[in-house]
């Protein structure tokens, strides 16, 4: 069969390109590139070169090629294959065609076609070096320039303003660049060179022109910004540019931003500008990643001094707590979580159990409890995780086997989680503590039950007491028989003041109430005063009164400031009213004897005088006679009683028996005492001695002689019927003493005290006669009349001795007897 | 009183005593003596009787006076007796157990119980011999 060349290139044109490309997927660079990249314009090559070869062109081919193998060198440029190569891909094809034209069988082509088709070639490769020369030296040369600019400028912001101006000098039909950066789903115009975009402006990722490049990771070419839709950016659109393209600045997949650049001038931008512009992006793009780089790391490399001056400043800090840890007097403890188990105690938590600190690390904590206080321990525990701290006292063991009492405090530790991580407790031992603190304990029951003592002495005591405090005047206590006292329920809240107010009646013996200053406790609180025994009355709820002795004094301090004050009130109102009723008693019965004393004596003197009278009667017969003196002798004796009685009474009643004295000689009234006894006792012997000297004074006479007389009869009674009586007057001086002295048995020693009590009588029974009325008020009177003459008298009573007794009289009234 | 004041007799004595014994006694005693005893057992009879022996135109020599009497005692009647001057120149001799000082105007006292010697001579001071 018959046919040309330009037909076979025409028809076997994929063949062709399919063994081509099986040839040319050896080199690197093309092995990436997909098929229509790969291909490029060399298809439309094939074509061009069959027109030519049935033109048959006079002028040769070169102009026939057109763009072409210029386009398809650039192309190669930016994909980086080097020029040999570029050169191996048009060998490759010239072989191709000549060895699938040969494959199918034919004559050899026409040599027209043949010479036209290696003219194509030749050129194709003689266009394509030269052109690659060109556009790579610019594009160097561009480089260059962009990495001179790159030199000394640390930071993204110094270089990318200056890229942009380079790109700008470069590519003449550019009027606007720009560069924006990703920030997460956004880009922001991080730099600007000529009119057109703002710096700062924010576009979202896969909007707009410059969200669509980052999003689908492509250039973008438009050929009129201004009416394109892809241009959704209000700023772009009105910026009046035409030709805008945008490359994705994408290292190691991840885009870093987009450049743009722009012309108001054209709509078409040329082959080589774009290239430039996309290798001039791809070089920006390492330098900023390179600058994003270097800023991370110096961001790192701060960060990490930071660090380091902090760890410096926490080391500084740790050590300082290592040695608080260590020199701290109080135990700390680390304990884990998880096991209880000590991670580290310090030296005083190790000294205070008797251990060296690396013996207890690593050991559980219960080892450092005593027995009993390790059951205790998980609720303690537990308390601690509830809370920040918790605090709480426990016995613990020391290595020893001896325990203590501790205090614990325990901090929990938490991670961000508020996990519990770890527990530090302190731990104090508190076994001085608890000592002082028992011996308070001790010493509080002692005083606690030397206080309970004292109220239960005072409870128990039959008055009333009362405590008060001051300066308050608070009632501290009122012991228990005070409510007995008064009637009613005591209220201890009240003051010592309060007791002169309602409900408490506290009067005067006259009825008048009490005010406030005027009772005891008060004047003893506020002034100090000690009152004993004043007499109150206290009026109880049922209206009936009490009679109360109080007495109170004031208690002060070493410094002697009262503190207080107590108060005793003791219940008489029996005994008053026994006093008053024995009283009464007594000034009845003396008003009695005085009444019956002095009624008797009518009827006395009546017997009296009648019977002396009869007595004067001659013819009485000798019986009746004695009769009568009988009689008349009992009338005598009963008139010595009542005048006895009488006596009595008056020294009961009157202040004692009146003493008229009038000057006189003492010796006429002692003889005629004992005249008078020695005619009523004829039997017996009397002696009357009288010493020398003066008995001149101031007597009642017939007091004395009443002395005399019962002193002497008393003596007659009470001695042997042979006995002598003795009287004996001497001089003293001052005083005149006169003694009376009798044999005999002596008195009893036990009378002797109350030898001159009235009613008295001596054992031994009378021996008739005499002076003695028989009432035992003899002494009595003797003792009441020496008393009158303020003199003294006194007995001694002894069997060797007999018995005498010794008046001391003074002369005068103004004198006492020694 | 308005009789005109009597010359007093010599031995007319007024008696004035509650206990009837007593007042006997006394009375015996001094009519045994000679002397007229008129008696009067309180105050008020004493003052009737000497109203009455004054109309007779009597005034007796003394007046032994109780004390202590019913009806009226005898400082009732000193007070009486004193005041009227017909009587107030008549001693009054008291007499009393009781220990107390003579009302006043009383000439002396005889403290019970007194003996026979005493009270005759006490009325003799006074009185004439009957």
């Amino acid at each position: 069969m018959s046919t040309s060349l330009a037909d076979f290139l025409l028809q076997q044109r994929d063949a062709i390109m399919e063994a081509w490309e099986a040839e040319v997927r050896a080199i690197p660079a093309a092995q990436a590139l997909p098929q229509p990249a790969l291909r490029d314009g060399l298809p439309r090559l094939l074509e061009v070169v069959a027109a030519l070869m049935r033109q048959r062109p006079q002028a040769g081919v070169a102009s026939g090629l057109g763009a072409i193998p210029d386009l398809h060198a650039l192309e190669r440029l930016g994909e980086g294959f080097n020029l040999r190569q570029v050169v191996t891909e048009y060998r490759l094809l010239r072989g191709c065609v000549l060895r699938l034209w040969a494959a199918r069988g034919g004559a050899a082509p026409l040599p027209e076609e043949e010479r036209i088709l290696h003219e194509a070639m030749d050129e194709a490769v003689a266009a394509s070096v030269s052109r690659y020369t060109l556009a790579r030296e610019r594009t160097l040369q561009a480089l260059d320039r962009i990495s001179t600019a790159a030199l000394g400028s640390a930071d993204v912001a110094g270089f990318l303003p200056r890229l942009l101006q380079v790109l700008r000098e470069t590519v003449a039909a550019v009027d606007v660049t720009a560069v924006l950066l990703r920030e997460g789903d956004w880009l922001r115009v991080e730099s600007v060179v000529g009119d057109g975009m703002a710096p700062g402006a924010r576009v979202p990722v896969g909007e707009g022109f410059v969200g669509t490049i980052a999003a689908t990771r492509q250039p973008l070419l438009v050929h009129e910004a201004s009416e394109d839709a892809r241009v959704g950016e209000q700023v772009l659109r009105e910026a009046g540019l035409r030709a805008l393209y945008g490359v994705p600045l994408v290292l190691d997949g991840d885009v870093l931003g987009v450049a743009v650049m722009g012309s108001r001038a054209t709509r078409e931008l040329s082959e080589e500008d774009l290239l430039l512009f996309r290798a001039m992006a791809a070089r920006a793009t390492a330098l900023l990643a390179q600058a994003q780089a270097h800023a991370r790391e110096r961001a790192a490399r701060a960060e990490a001094e930071a660090s380091l001056v902090r760890l410096r400043e926490s080391e500084a800090g740790l050590r300082r707590w290592e040695e608080v840890f260590t020199r701290l007097g109080v135990g700390v403890v680390v304990v884990s979580v998880e096991d209880n188990v000590m991670r580290d105690v310090n030296p005083a938590f190790a000294r205070m159990h008797g251990y060296a600190p690396e013996e207890l690390r690593g050991r559980p904590l219960e080892d450092t409890l005593a027995p009993e206080s390790r059951g205790v321990l998980a609720r303690h525990v537990a308390a601690a995780h509830s809370k920040l701290s918790h605090e709480y006292e426990s016995l613990h063991v020391r290595k020893d086997g001896s325990r203590f009492p501790a205090f614990s405090h325990v901090t929990t530790f938490r991670d961000a989680a508020g996990r519990v991580v770890q527990r530090v407790a302190t731990v104090l031992d508190i076994t001085q503590r608890r000592a002082v603190e028992m011996d308070r304990q001790r010493l509080l029951a002692a005083v606690e039950s030397e206080r309970a003592r004292l109220a239960s002495v005072l409870d128990q005591m039959p008055a009333g007491i009362f405590i008060a405090e001051a300066p308050s005047g608070r009632l501290l206590m009122a012991s228990r028989h005070v409510e007995v006292l008064i009637g009613r329920p005591f209220d201890l809240s009240l003051t010592a003041e309060a007791l002169a107010s309602e409900p408490y009646r506290v009067l005067h013996p006259d009825g008048r109430r009490y005010e406030v200053g005027e009772l005891q406790l008060v004047r003893s609180l506020r002034h100090g005063e000690e009152v004993a025994g004043e007499e109150l009355l206290i009026e109880r709820p049922d209206g009936q009164r009490m009679t109360a002795l109080v007495s109170s004094a004031p208690i002060r301090d070493r410094e002697g400031t009262i503190v207080a004050a107590v108060a005793t009130m003791t219940d008489i109102t029996e005994r008053r009213r026994a006093q008053e009723a024995a009283l009464q008693a007594a000034r009845f019965g003396e008003r009695l004897i005085a009444i019956v004393s002095h009624d008797l004596r009518n009827p006395l003197n009546a017997i009296q005088l009648s019977a002396t009278q009869l007595l004067h009667s001659e013819a009485l017969p000798e019986r009746e006679r004695r009769l009568v003196t009988r009689l008349a002798r009992s009338g005598d004796r009963m008139k010595r009683m009542i005048s006895e009685l009488l006596d009595f009474t008056r020294g009961r009643l009157g202040g004692g028996i009146p003493i008229h004295r009038v000057p006189g000689d003492l010796r006429a009234v002692v003889r005629s005492g004992v005249e008078e006894l020695e005619a009523a006792w004829p039997e017996r012997s009397l002696r009357l001695q009288v010493e020398p000297g003066h008995y001149e004074g101031e007597w009642d006479a017939d007091r004395l002689l009443q002395v005399v007389s019962n002193l002497g009869g008393n003596a007659l009674q009470y001695s042997p019927q042979g006995a002598t009586v003795t009287f004996r007057l001497s001089d003293a001086g001052d005083a005149v003493v006169l003694e009376v002295h009798n044999g005999g048995d002596p008195i009893p020693p036990d009378m002797l005290p109350r030898l001159f009590d009235p009613f008295r009588r001596g054992a031994t029974a009378g021996h008739g006669g005499g002076a003695s009325s028989g009432l035992g008020l003899g002494l009595y009177i003797v003792e009441q009349v020496v008393k009158g003459h303020r003199g003294h008298i006194e007995v001694t009573s002894t069997a060797e001795a007999g018995t005498t007794f010794r008046v001391t009289l003074p002369r005068a009234q103004g004198t006492s007897g020694a | 009183m308005n009789a005109p004041s009597p010359a007093p007799s010599v031995n007319s004595v007024l008696l004035v005593e509650d206990d009837a014994d007593l007042r006997a006694a006394v009375a015996d005693i001094l009519e045994d003596e000679g002397f007229e005893v008129h008696v009067a057992e309180n105050g008020q009879d004493a003052l009737a009787e000497l109203d009455a022996l004054g109309h007779l135109g009597l005034r007796p020599c003394l007046v032994l006076l109780d004390l202590m009497m019913p009806v009226m005692d005898g400082f009732t009647f000193m007070e009486r007796f004193r005041a009227d001057p017909g009587l107030s120149q008549v001693p009054v001799v008291v007499l009393s157990a009781s220990v107390k000082e003579p009302p006043e105007g009383a000439c002396a006292m005889l403290r019970k119980p007194f003996e026979i010697p005493a009270l005759l001579n006490t009325v003799a001071d006074y009185c004439g011999r009957a």
